[in-house]
């Protein structure tokens, strides 16, 4: 149990916090403060990246469809699992988890989907910074830039490790940095879509084809664009209850996710989109330099650096604050500085042995949606279905040892073969990795049976074997 | 069990009774139209989307 302040101020920081559910009057969010977070969120430098992937399998006019289907699919279903139950209960998301895996099975998940999607992408965004500042340096002195070279990864070892050191001075600053990034951002991407109309006109561009396309059926490349896109819509499942518990209503905590999270991402998609399949490069701190021209190239490639850090500075924040959370009294026992350095460990070791990950980022950003589609399936399942939208507060915050979600040890077989069951569906059907794919997928993409066979398998073997207060404590 | 961990549950109780006493009722909660809204956005934009492109 938690340490137990006594005034109601205290409560609230602890309730903030995410050790106790927060009052609908302690919400701090309306609908245009949470459009306006979330689209902050959303309006991210991995927003070109995901579009310049885009580009490498469909044309523009595909690549803007691909965009605008994945992400409603991605970004409604995770909303609907993870943001209307913490809007209607205040509860902090991986305590909510509790009702669905178990108090132990929760730590599991946070492991596989949370801490694993933050590492790949604190490598993914340091890789992008090393090369801005490769890119840059190459500009400035007129000689060739080298992705792969020893400044690059200087750089993007220097990025995790500055990242680190913001962190540690703790969210201070990290919010000083957001207030100038988000903005900027926005302003970037209307530059380089002048300076790309500019260039082209828009029949032009919706008339360009792809890239690097890896199949010869247009269909296959197209659903394979889609894919991505729903996994980027699907990545947002480990952060947006956390920021929904913070807003004033249930319809609040839902529907400015689609006009933030998918418009801002679909925005900053199609932008990177553009941009790489007219200017004939995928990756972005390339095609700034070729867009712009050397002296507004230096800017953009600088502010892509400094972007690229406040990224990797809100998603360390969150997850480490998250593992605090759900860890150990081992983990809580670390300290906040050595901690955050003990979850860079594994980036460093991406950025400085592994840099061929960069290109083929979407081979990762696709293999977290294996697991984020399945959660998503197993949240919906369990909260809308089997538990009629009631959560039981008192059990979810309360001791955990003998408790309503004590199901096996802490873990819930059920919810745990369920979400195994989601993951291999969608391996069957389309493995990342190598782009093999069952003929099927190229009907139903990989996401959705995922996220179907998931919460179906919890449904049923919930209503067949969950019987008891101690295993989950479901309502008959 | 000492004081603390008694304050703490009175804590969870307290904040636990005021959802209990919203209900289903409470400002803000989707209702059939919100849903039906949910269904019908993601339907058109697929359709008209994957029409215009395919």
């Amino acid at each position: 149990m938690t340490q137990e302040p006594k005034t109601s101020t205290e409560y609230t920081f602890v309730a903030e916090r995410g050790d106790l559910p927060l009052l609908p009057k302690e919400r701090l969010w309306g609908f245009a403060e949470f459009t306006f977070a979330n689209s902050a969120l959303a309006i991210a430098t991995w927003a070109f990246l995901i579009g310049g992937a885009v580009g490498l399998f469909v044309g523009v006019k595909e690549g803007i469809a691909a965009i605008i289907i994945g992400n409603i699919f991605g970004v409604v279903l995770t909303s609907l699992a993870t943001a209307v139950m913490a809007g209607r209960y205040g509860t902090e998301q991986f305590v909510g988890l509790r009702s669905q895996f178990g108090w132990n099975g929760t730590r599991l998940v946070y492991v596989l989907a949370v801490v694993v999607l933050t590492m790949g992408w604190l490598a993914v965004l340091a890789m992008m910074f090393g090369r801005s500042i490769d890119g840059l340096a190459a500009l400035s002195s007129g000689g060739e830039a080298n992705p792969i070279g020893v400044k690059a990864t200087v750089a993007s070892i220097g990025a995790i490790l500055l990242t680190w050191f913001i962190v540690a001075r703790g969210p201070t600053s990290i919010k000083v940095f957001n207030m100038i990034v988000s903005p900027a951002l926005v302003l970037l991407m209307l530059v380089m879509m002048y300076l790309i109309l500019r260039q082209n006109t828009w029949a032009d561009l919706l008339a360009m084809q792809a890239l690097d396309p890896p199949f010869e059926d247009r269909q296959l490349n197209f659903i394979i664009a889609i894919e991505i896109n729903m996994a980027a819509g699907f990545s947002w499942w480990p952060y947006i209850g956390n920021l929904a518990r913070l807003t004033k209503s249930e319809r609040t905590a839902f529907w400015p996710n689609i006009l933030g999270i998918f418009g801002a991402a679909a925005l900053g998609e199609i932008v990177g989109l553009l941009a790489a399949v007219a200017l004939g490069n995928s990756d972005p701190t390339i095609w700034m330099t070729n867009i712009a021209g050397v002296s507004v190239g230096v800017v953009a490639l600088g502010f892509i650096a400094f972007a690229n850090v406040t990224s990797m500075a809100n998603i360390l924040y969150t997850s480490v604050v998250g593992l605090r959370q759900v860890g150990t009294e081992g983990i809580k026992r670390i300290g906040w500085g050595t901690l955050l350095l003990g979850f860079c460990v594994i980036p460093l070791l991406l950025v400085g042995f592994y840099p061929q990950m960069y290109d083929g980022f979407f081979i990762f950003l696709v293999w977290t949606s294996a697991l984020n589609s399945a959660l998503a399936g197993i949240g919906i399942a369990d909260y809308f279905f089997l538990r009629r939208q009631r959560l039981d507060l008192r059990a979810l915050h309360g001791p955990q040892q003998g408790g309503s979600f004590e199901f096996i040890a802490g873990f819930n077989p059920i919810g745990l073969a369920a979400l195994a069951a989601g993951f291999i569906i969608y391996v069957w059907l389309f493995n990342p990795q190598t782009l093999d794919n069952h003929w099927a997928f190229a009907y139903l993409t990989a996401s959705i049976p995922s996220c179907l066979l998931a919460g179906l398998v919890h449904l049923v073997l919930t209503k067949l074997f969950a019987r008891g207060r101690t295993w989950g404590d479901y309502p008959r | 069990m000492d004081t603390k961990d008694k304050e703490w549950l009175a804590e969870i109780e307290r904040r636990a009774a005021v959802y209990d006493a919203l209900g289903n009722g409470g400002e803000g909660r989707l209702s059939v139209l919100d849903y039906l809204g949910m269904l019908v956005l993601t339907a058109v934009l697929t359709v008209v989307f994957w029409t215009w492109a395919v």
